[in-house]
């Protein structure tokens, strides 16, 4: 019989203890579930450009298509990985910690039945600088991506170093100022500001992201619905890589605004493109972050950022805002006259202090915080009813397309006079009604 | 005036016209008689274009209601069996209306002198939903004769009329007639019909039977004439001479008055008064008594249906 | 003298039949109670509207005038185009139509006269819209834009295919109360299935992605049907218009323009026919 101590109710026996380990592990659904329906596949890993950056998808067996944006360099990885089923967000899931093996081949790219390309494979890597995004995007390819990369890896070394000497430095400083507190000159009153050294600079932080050397196909493809393959070496096609691309196009660009009521600023509307009217009330402060924006199909587009999804629709078509606009000024105008040019500026929430709850929208400082809560612009409704249209206009002076939107005041008090006029259509009828009664003479014959 | 050629119409299988080629001359008033069930509404409505024929054309004025709807319409006045009216509209607004589709000119003075005559002016406010039957029926009449039609045609036009409204009716048709209109009649009153057309067409299961005048019915239907003999107290030997006078064929004698049958071929009053005169008879009234339109109407549809069930019956047989 | 030329003498019936309708019409109450309904379910939603505003402080719309204008326009012309399938059934049934045709009007002259009286009365309750728009501009301060005066012009273009499909189920019914059944119907079918569609859509489906989940196959068939019903129904199209407005795109607002005038003259053209072949008398 297996002796058990108890000690202070948790058993001291080592069998026993990994006995009770392996029973709680073998009862965890998940990882029973997981460990038991992972199953080796080929599969695509897709990087594909969304408009503004680039992001990361996987396009298993299951789905049928991979969907990408036009004209633009996208990459489709060639992988074999281990896929399971993850019932909590009803996908499958690739296991690439597991997994995650290159097959070698060439990728054919055909229109119709017609072989239109044959790719190669090869490196690539996505970087960017996240102070600047949008200009300093860039898919490296080949040698450029190894370049790219050990650039980065400099940079990272050197802020590394930095931030190695910031924290030598810092402690000197802590040390220096522990010294100076503890000094004669101190207990005595006798040192003054010019007498602590400066504290050292914090390093700012690396802006520079960047992802490792991949080897994939880099695809760039007109608007179009084509199909891909994967011929292997030894001239046979790769199981499960047959699959349809579609490529598309944005439909259309405008401007979209963040628009955040100073009262309610955790509240924000979105105004697109087509929601070309901002109504507030008066005396209210509002304030506009604009964005750049496109249009895309929605299925599309949601199936190229998830290609198992199941909620979009191939009939509906959705906005898509992408970086905030900067170095753009918003024009004020009534009617044709412009009454005020606003730069973009920005604002800090603070909190108010005490027990009164709330906060204020001040101006940012550069000198007393590092960056704003957000950046906009302000307006201030007068306390009339009042109208008026906005756009926003580059350095060159010209108008950044869909932007324009009119903001009004809304006088909220009288929609009791609206139900009035509205019933005003029956009394007309009821006259009239009468006035046909009146005319008409109905005689009873026989009576 | 209205013609028309081998019409023939078929509701399915039933044949409900089969075959009427009738002619309709400018300026008469033509009686179109037949049995319920003929299929009188039938052809009139083909006449007017409502109906389509499975067969056959019509003509009228000389054209074929198809080709020139509207310019033929707007020479047609009709008084339709069953009047439909607008119930939400005053007599004077529906007659307004009609004179708008019409382009009648001096249309309210044309309703009004219509409506006086038809003694209906007074009414003129009233909804024509509160109309009487009758009233509506002349209401009927006034619309037709907006405009001035040359040829009018009419189904029942004195069915719910008062005989003051039928006195009214019948002027009008009158004057009409007598401006040279072309009037063609459908109507179970056999004595109306008698009264005024100067032709008739009798029509039963579909086919026209006969289209002649009404002498020449007369003669087809009789084969003896009768003369109504008022005498004042006649001797029964003259009596018995009179029965064996050559021409007569028979005598019936009511108190004084004698019916007298003599042969078809002759009005044989002429002789029949020498013969009285001769004998010293005194004569109160001499007539002679003609065959009805009714007597004519039914001899022809129940001889022509007789035919019909017998050859019916040996088809029968024979299947 | 009168013109022997056949339409003229068309035109002529079109235009006495077209009046007569029309004056019959506007002296009922029916028109005015529903122009009336239709402008307090207008401003229900303008009022929400304000509303909202009040309560968030911000509201971000296409033209906040959009949906009154909708609302309004399905409501008044839901009535003329069931009005105008049952004038022109009680026609046929009281046998009105047969007197008519006595004289000089046939099957499309009747049919184009009921239709351009009741697009005639539209175009009444479209001026109560039109001041009841301008008042609320200038009372509530909501701003207008000429997008709008678009989005009028093409709600009669609407109105004129709805008042044209009650003629046809008119024609195709022949009862009156067969007619009023029919155009309810088809109405309510197009609408219930743009209805599903927007429900089932939003559906959360819960099997895995490789199973036939039934939701997915509804889905999927709906928005076949969806696709469909929206190039036949004239109010999707009008909806569409308002969306190519609010876009700035004058090719899809033409197109949608162009898609309601074919289903007009279709429909139009479809009850003369089969009126002609039916007859006055059914």
């Amino acid at each position: 019989m297996l002796k058990v101590r108890i000690k202070k109710g948790i058993p001291t026996n080592k069998f026993l203890q990994m006995l009770i380990v392996l029973v709680i592990l073998s009862v965890n659904p998940m990882t029973a579930f997981a460990q038991e329906d992972r199953v080796e596949e080929f599969v695509y890993g897709v990087t594909f450009f969304d408009g503004f950056l680039y992001g990361n998808a996987v396009s298993p067996p299951n789905t049928d298509a991979i969907y990408l944006i036009a004209d633009v360099d996208n990459v489709i990885a060639p992988r074999v990985t281990l896929i399971y089923y993850w019932p909590l967000t009803n996908r499958y899931m690739a296991d690439w910690e597991s997994k995650n093996q290159l097959v070698i081949g060439g990728l054919e790219i055909l229109d119709g039945n017609k072989l239109i390309a044959t790719i190669e494979l090869n490196k690539y890597l996505v970087q960017y600088d996240s102070e600047n995004p949008l200009e300093t995007l860039k898919l490296h390819v080949g040698e450029d991506a190894e370049a790219a990369y050990s650039y980065f890896k400099e940079l990272q070394a050197q802020y590394q170093n930095e931030v190695q000497a910031y924290h030598v430095a810092q402690q000197a400083y802590r040390d220096k100022v522990s010294e100076l507190l503890e000094s004669d000159a101190a207990k005595q009153g006798e040192l003054t500001e010019e007498d602590f050294p400066n504290p050292p600079q914090s390093v700012p932080p690396m802006t520079l992201h960047s992802q490792t050397v991949a080897e994939g196909f880099v695809v760039s493809l007109p608007e179009g619905t084509y199909h891909i393959r994967m011929r292997l070496p030894n001239g046979s096609i790769q199981p499960d890589s047959e699959k349809r691309i579609v490529v598309f196009s944005k439909l259309q660009e405008g401007s979209s605004y963040n628009v955040v009521p100073e009262s309610r600023w955790t509240k924000p509307e979105q105004s697109d493109f087509e929601d070309n009217a901002i109504f507030t009330i008066a005396g209210a402060i509002i304030y506009l972050t604009p964005f750049r924006q496109g249009k895309y199909n929605e299925y599309y587009y949601r199936h190229m950022e998830d290609p198992q999804d199941q909620s979009s629709r191939i009939d509906r078509n959705i906005w898509v805002s992408f970086e905030p606009l900067e170095n753009v000024t918003l024009e004020v105008k009534q009617g044709k006259k412009v009454i005020e040019q606003l730069p973009l500026r920005g604002f800090v929430v603070q909190q108010l202090s005490g027990s009164a709850k709330g906060y204020q929208v001040v101006t940012f400082n550069p000198e007393t915080r590092d960056k704003p809560s957000f950046e906009g612009y302000q307006i201030e409704l007068g306390n009339s009813l009042s109208g008026f249209e906005v756009q926003l206009i580059d350095e060159n002076n010209s108008i950044i397309r869909g932007s324009q939107r009119s903001i009004r005041t809304l006088n909220t008090n009288r929609a009791w006079i609206m139900y009035l006029i509205a019933t005003l259509p029956f009394f007309a009828g009821i006259g009239i009604s009468l006035e046909r009664l009146r005319k008409i003479r109905r005689i009873m014959l026989g009576e | 005036m209205i013609t028309t050629n081998s019409l023939k119409k078929k509701f399915g299988s039933f044949v409900a016209v089969e075959d009427i080629s009738l002619n309709i001359e400018p300026g008469e008033i033509y009686g179109f008689l037949g049995p319920n069930g003929a299929g009188k509404t039938t052809t009139i409505l083909m006449i007017l274009g409502i109906l389509k024929p499975t067969a056959g054309e019509v003509r009228i004025f000389g054209e074929k209601i198809n080709k020139k709807p509207f310019m033929i319409k707007r020479r047609i006045g009709v008084v339709a069996e069953y009047q439909n009216f607008y119930d939400e509209m005053t007599a004077w607004e529906y007659l307004l209306f009609f004179a708008r589709l019409l382009e009648v000119e001096n249309a309210e003075e044309r309703a009004r002198e219509l409506m006086e005559r038809l003694k209906l002016w007074e009414f003129k406010d009233v909804l024509v939903g509160g109309y009487s039957s009758g009233m509506q029926r002349k209401l009927g009449f006034v619309r037709a004769l907006l405009h001035k039609p040359e040829v009018l045609i009419l189904d029942e036009p004195v069915s719910g009329l008062d005989p003051f409204g039928i006195v009214q009716v019948r002027e009008i048709l009158n004057d009409e007639h007598e401006a040279g209109t072309t009037i063609m009649i459908s109507s179970h009153i056999l004595s109306e019909v008698e009264r005024t057309a100067d032709r008739v067409g009798i029509i039963a299961r579909g086919r026209l039977l006969v289209e002649d005048t009404m002498p020449n019915l007369r003669h087809i239907v009789s084969l003896q004439s009768q003369i109504e003999l008022d005498l004042y107290q006649p001797e029964e030997t003259l009596i018995r001479d009179l029965s064996a006078l050559p021409f007569v064929t028979s005598l019936d004698r009511q108190n004084d008055r004698l019916i007298v049958s003599t042969q078809n071929n002759k009005d044989y009053r002429a002789e029949l008064g020498s013969f009285l005169a001769g004998r010293g008879a005194v004569v109160l009234g001499m007539r002679m008594i003609e065959t009805s339109l009714e007597d004519a109407f039914i001899t022809i549809t129940e001889k022509h249906i007789r035919e019909w069930t017998s050859s019916e019956l040996q088809q029968e047989k024979r299947d | 003298m009168i013109n022997q030329n056949a339409w003229y003498q068309r035109w002529n019936a079109i235009k006495v039949i077209r009046g007569r309708y029309s004056q019959v019409t506007l002296e009922h109450l029916g028109i005015y109670v529903t122009i009336a309904i239709a402008l307090v379910m207008s401003t229900l939603a303008i009022h929400n509207t304000l509303r909202f505003t009040e309560r968030n402080v911000v509201f971000v719309a296409r033209q906040p005038l959009f949906l009154p204008i909708f609302i309004c326009t399905v409501l008044v012309s839901l009535y003329l185009g069931a009005i105008a399938s049952v004038s022109v059934s009680r026609e046929r049934d009281r046998k009105t139509l047969e007197a008519l045709m006595y004289g000089p009007v046939d099957e499309s002259a009747f049919l184009l006269g009921i239709f351009l009286a009741h697009v005639q009365i539209f175009l009444v309750a479209l001026a109560f819209l039109f001041i009841w728009s301008n008042l609320a501009v200038w009372l509530l301060n909501l701003g207008i834009s000429l997008e709008v005066y678009s989005v009028f012009f093409v709600s009669v273009v609407m109105a004129s295919a709805i008042v044209a499909f009650g003629l046809l189920t008119a024609v195709w019914g022949d009862k009156t109360r067969t007619a009023l059944v029919i155009f309810i119907l088809i109405l309510l079918f197009l609408t219930g299935v743009q209805i599903a569609d927007q429900i089932v859509s939003n559906m959360v489906v819960s099997s895995n992605p490789t199973s036939n989940d039934p939701i997915l196959i509804i889905r999927n068939a709906l928005a076949i049907v969806t696709r469909l019903v929206q190039w036949l129904s004239p109010y999707a199209q009008l909806i569409q218009a308002m969306d190519a407005v609010a876009n700035q795109s004058w090719i899809g607002f033409i197109t949608n323009l162009g898609v309601l005038v074919i289903q007009t003259f279709v429909l139009l053209f479809g009850s003369v026919k089969l009126l002609t072949i039916k007859g006055a008398r059914g």
